[in-house]
């Protein structure tokens, strides 16, 4: 280990990361010289837990409620629904479009949060982390049943008492938020251990299918709510940020300006949700189709998708997850290179990666 | 598509979602046919979101979605390998985010990819024997028996 002081020889580090933010372990071989890393491979696999395998033994209902296990599982729930429904052909009815985007939306803002809270947590800024990983858990517990999913539609309405205490919040938060993402990226401190490290490319994200945040904070306006809307996202007014620098303090601020316009979608749904009924589940009992659905839908974290392919059966033939944060991993290596070995704690934390999310 | 099927031999085209193509394309055609989207104008195809493996009993469909990010587009190239040989080229070179997907593959389904630059097992530990997600795999396993 010594040799590697005097930038003679280079030392070969075994990392073993385990952030609260990665949540699972991440394997990092990296190459030093000095303290300067000169190369970088990632070893996963880890949190393996077959999801995959899992979906061949199981009727479709009985896997859509194993899903229900895995963190931020609304995203999972509904990706899986919404390609069951383009095999089956099934329209659901408005009023669970709409239940289903708050639903989502306020699970994009507490995953956000979380994430922020992590991250502050992770260059040393701990009184303020504390308040927004209480934001991010109180925001969890607003909708009191986080399992309203289900073929069709939706399983039951959303009390009013409910949706009044999630408008009081929001209200609330709305202004909270303003005030405590404004006094942080005033602070210098705060910027300047995260402005011009890990900079992500344009070309880089691209050609490693990088998406979400990550790839919008590098300039690419790429959103699936707004390039292919699915549920109701078209007939709601919502912008996307997109930034250009790419490295940790952008995608801090692009995460934190979602959180702005998931505020503004949910209070769309709110006013929707106060004065309609109707319907919230159509007929799903339908003999099950042959062939092949692709739904995509945006995460937190990225591009969401679930591959289902049926042989007509009550169980499904094949399902396939792609998950954003494995494609995210893919690219840590290049951000790493010719960096100082300080900045890899802040650099793989930035990139909001969830390693359950990777091994599926 | 029109281009797509004077260079290529495509022997299947179908709808999936109603509004994406399939074209299924043969195994040697692979690698010149994402260098052709990618490259031309028409398609502009620059990001590969993922590939999906499918065990078919004889043979091994491979499904590479592809994504146009400035034309918005969806365009689905699938070929199919026989389960007895199965090696397909690698195409990390055109595309590299799919280092870790035919990582995956290999280590799933058995599938040997041409050019790689380190196949080896990707989630399964080094040591496991056989392919999970195979469909023939649990019958062949011994350890599973106690399981029925």
């Amino acid at each position: 280990m010594m040799k590697g002081w005097n930038g003679m020889n280079k030392t070969t580090f075994k990392i073993n990361v385990e952030q609260k933010t990665t949540q699972g372990k991440l394997n990092l071989i990296t190459e030093v010289d000095g303290d300067i890393i000169k190369s970088a491979e990632t070893i996963i696999g880890f949190s393996h837990k077959g999801i995959e395998k899992l979906a061949e033994s199981c009727t479709y209902q009985e896997y859509l409620n194993i899903l229900q296990t895995f963190e931020n599982h609304v995203f999972y729930q509904e990706a899986f629904c919404s390609s069951f429904e383009k095999l089956q052909g099934i329209e659901i009815p408005e009023k669970a479009m709409y239940t289903r985007v708050l639903v989502i939306e306020l699970e994009r803002i507490s995953s956000h949060l979380n994430w922020i809270g992590y991250f502050l947590e992770n260059i040393d800024i701990e009184k303020t982390s504390f308040d927004f990983l209480k934001y991010s858990k109180e925001i969890q517990e607003l909708t009191e049943n986080n399992n309203y999913i289900i073929f069709g539609g939706i399983t039951n309405n959303i009390e009013p008492s409910i949706i009044s205490n999630i408008e009081k919040y929001i209200n609330s938060f709305k202004l909270i938020f303003e005030k405590r993402i404004c006094s942080l990226n005033t602070n210098i401190a705060f910027r300047s251990r995260i402005e011009n490290i890990g900079i992500l490319t344009k070309n880089t994200a691209i050609n490693y299918a990088v998406t979400g945040a990550n790839l919008r904070a590098s300039g690419i306006n790429f959103d699936e709510r707004k390039t292919n809307p699915y549920l109701i996202y078209n007939k709601i007014k919502f912008g996307v940020p997109t930034l250009k620098r790419g490295d940790c303090f952008a995608r801090y601020l692009e995460r934190a300006e979602e959180i702005k316009e998931s505020i503004l979608i949910v209070e769309q749904c709110i006013e929707y949700l106060k004065n309609s009924d109707g319907e919230i589940r159509s007929n799903t009992e339908k003999e099950n189709q042959k062939g092949i659905s692709i739904s995509y839908t945006e995460s937190p974290r990225g591009l969401l998708n679930c591959t289902v392919i049926s042989e007509g059966n009550d169980k499904p033939y094949r399902v396939k997850w792609r998950t954003p944060s494995y494609y995210t991993v893919q690219v840590l290596p290049n951000l790493l290179i010719n960096r100082n070995f300080n900045d890899l704690k802040t650099i793989i934390c930035s990139m909001d990666i969830s390693m359950s999310e990777v091994d599926r | 598509m029109e281009t797509l099927k004077n260079k290529f031999k495509i022997s299947d085209i179908t709808a999936v979602n109603d509004n994406i193509q399939k074209v299924t394309v043969d195994k040697n055609d692979l690698k010149n046919c994402m260098a052709f989207l990618k490259n031309s104008g028409e398609y502009a195809v620059d990001m590969l979101l993922s590939i999906t493996a499918n065990d078919l009993h004889n043979k091994i469909e491979l499904i590479y979605d592809t994504y146009s990010t400035t034309l918005n587009k969806h365009i689905i190239v699938s070929v199919q390998v026989d389960i007895a040989n199965p090696i397909v080229s690698s195409i990390t070179k055109i595309f590299k985010s799919a280092y870790f997907d035919e990582r995956e593959i290999f280590d799933m389904f058995g599938v040997d990819f041409e050019g790689h630059k380190q196949i080896k097992k990707l989630i399964m530990p080094q040591s496991f024997i056989g392919n999970p997600l195979l469909k023939t795999y649990s019958q062949n396993d011994e350890r599973l028996e106690w399981n029925e």
